[in-house]
């Protein structure tokens, strides 16, 4: 890389970061469910955008592959760890108790695992489209799918958790 | 914010997928997730990570090197930085580009809405000031230091929307002193002492508020108003790690209609380029405002999501290694009259910790010239003690010399005179 172009490559690194690094983070967290990991994830995709610049050269692009990279990442992550977050699913503490908080705990543990239930593609696009409110052409960028197959992922994946949260007690 | 990050809010439109405004289970999760994101706390020395894995991908560097080399690496975009703060230097009437400025709006639940981008434009700053000096200079203390145009320092709580010159008088109380941030001619954040002509009860809010309607003293140093003259900034408050910046200005006339925020100076370069110079700015205005942890910013009462691409929800103050000028002399405004024994002193962070310097007199010649010790991978404090000076104007030049090729880098220079 040339010095003027690791210059560029540098400036934007920085300014990327804060724009778009704990977003991706949480992102990542929410695909992959390890906060730790989450974080290897995203500083994985900085350096390689890093490594990349030559060929993003724009803030918008550069956005669009930290997006694109860290969902691959995340996807891999989960299939690699696919058995323990099926086991950790299953381990969730769940407080019991009759107070609003302890409801409040106990509708999340039971949403994210209903979410974690879900054919792969089906979780990724709800939390693209339900966290990071991303549009359907930018999610089907994102996933490298087309547009149709964001929103029969998206649509299928909601009524399938609509299904499982009825059938919870 | 850009088309790749278009994030429509929730309910609005997006393609054909389901919205969360009318369907409980779309509700539930979106509230779910956000609830589980909010539990994930990214680390916030990542950047020094990635920075220190791209500078040595072999992973062979001492930490100690590495942040050296961060702060290089960082500091050398000053090399290929479009000379905007050339242009700068006219504080009267000075033509400056709107930044593209516009700012995003989020719900109470943190889901923002994107405003449409506002083009790059001109316009003309009004010229000169009205105001003047409320104190003066006696034969036997330093005078206070004004911009050629009379000059005065504001006074009221709330900010006036009108730009003004900044004011700096050594001879005022401490209580009247508050300390600007601009950026500088090397692309990183300079500090500048502005008095003001009544002690503000508010410290914070007073500097954010002079910050924004003001121009800096030194012409090195970039000049960054209020983008709309009906903008004013109306509070200041912190809470833990964070602090939120509450500014007021017209109603927007459509919730997807955005405003110009800041004015800077007249911007060419790159989009990564611009993309820093945005970023410092707000940087700037975090440190007048004193937050130490993290900025939030509402408009009208409004939480601000972004602006210029830059995620406001909340922004972090970035760290001395990233922003702060690595040579800064402290002790002297620009334009300043002092006395005699004269001793220029401030702060530096440079390579092997060896400072050095040269004092020009008024027609440019090096009268005198030495080093001084300075602060090695971390900022400490340097005096120059140049003794008894006849009375004529002076530029002192701080300057670190560079390793590579021996030329003076990180310079920071004041003009001062002596009577």
């Amino acid at each position: 890389m040339g010095s003027a172009l690791r210059q560029d490559a540098d400036a934007a690194l920085t300014g990327l970061f804060t724009a778009h690094y704990a977003g991706l983070v949480r992102l990542a967290a929410l695909l992959v469910r390890s906060s730790g990991e989450a974080e290897e994830i995203v500083q994985d995709a900085f350096v390689a955008m890093h490594t990349r610049w030559s060929r993003l050269r724009e803030p918008d692009k550069a956005a669009a592959y930290l997006r694109r990279t860290v969902v691959n990442a995340a996807r891999s992550a989960h299939r690699r760890h696919a058995v323990a977050d099926k086991h950790r699913a299953t381990l969730v503490d769940v407080p019991t108790g009759t107070d609003s908080a302890a409801a409040a705990a106990d509708s999340r543990a039971v949403v994210m695992s209903a979410l974690d239930g879900l054919p792969q593609r089906q979780r990724e696009v709800l939390v693209l489209r339900y966290y990071a409110d991303l549009s359907e052409a930018t999610i089907a960028d994102a996933l490298g799918i087309s547009r149709g197959a964001v929103k029969s992922h998206a649509s299928r994946g909601l009524a399938a958790l609509r299904s499982t949260l009825e059938d919870s007690p | 914010m850009t088309d790749a990050d278009d994030l429509p809010t929730a309910g609005e439109s997006s393609g054909a997928l389901p919205g969360s405004a009318d369907d409980p289970t779309a509700r539930l999760l979106r509230q779910t997730l956000e609830q589980e994101a909010a539990d994930v706390h990214p680390d916030p020395q990542a950047l020094q990570a990635i920075h220190q894995r791209v500078a040595n991908p072999d992973g062979r560097t001492s930490p100690r090197a590495s942040a050296w080399q961060t702060a290089s690496s960082l500091e050398s975009q000053r090399s290929s930085r479009t000379p905007w703060f050339l242009g700068a230097a006219g504080a009267a009437a000075a033509t400056v580009a709107v930044i593209a400025a516009f700012v995003v709006i989020g719900n109470h639940h943190g889901s923002p809405s994107t405003l449409p981008a506002v083009g790059r434009h001109q316009t003309t700053q009004p010229g000169g000031s009205s105001h003047s000096a409320t104190s003066t200079a006696s034969p036997a203390s330093p005078a206070p230091v004004s911009p050629p145009l009379n000059a005065t320092a504001t006074a009221s709580t709330v900010a006036p929307a009108r730009p003004h010159s900044g004011v700096y008088d050594p001879n005022a109380p401490a209580s009247d002193q508050v300390t600007m941030y601009y950026v500088g001619p090397t692309g990183r954040l300079y500090s500048e002492r502005h008095t003001l002509s009544v002690a503000p009860k508010d410290t914070a809010l007073a500097a954010t508020q002079e910050w924004w309607t003001s121009r800096p003293i030194d012409s090195d140093l970039r000049p960054v108003m209020a983008g709309n003259t009906d903008m004013r900034v109306v509070g200041v408050s912190t809470f833990g790690q964070t602090t939120t910046i509450a500014i007021e200005g017209p109603r927007l006339p459509g919730p997807r209609v955005g405003v110009h925020f800041l004015y800077g100076g007249d911007q060419v370069g790159s989009a990564a380029q611009l993309h820093r110079e945005d970023l410092l700015l707000y940087q700037a205005l975090l440190r007048t405002a004193g937050v130490t942890g993290e900025a939030r910013f509402t408009y009208n009462g409004r939480s601000v999501a972004e602006s210029n691409g830059i995620r406001l929800d909340p922004l972090r103050v970035m760290t001395d290694l990233e922003v702060r000028a690595f040579i800064s002399i402290d002790n002297i405004v620009e334009g300043q009259i002092v006395h005699n024994p004269v001793t220029v002193s401030g702060s530096a962070n440079l390579f092997e910790g060896n400072l050095n310097w040269d004092l020009s007199d008024a027609r440019g010649q090096v009268v005198k010239s030495g080093h001084t010790a300075a602060g090695s991978m971390q900022w400490k404090p340097f005096a120059i003690k140049l003794g008894k000076l006849r009375p004529g104007t002076y530029t002192i030049r701080a300057y670190e010399s560079s390793p590579k090729n021996g030329q003076p880098t990180y310079v920071d220079d004041k003009t001062f005179t002596v009577q």
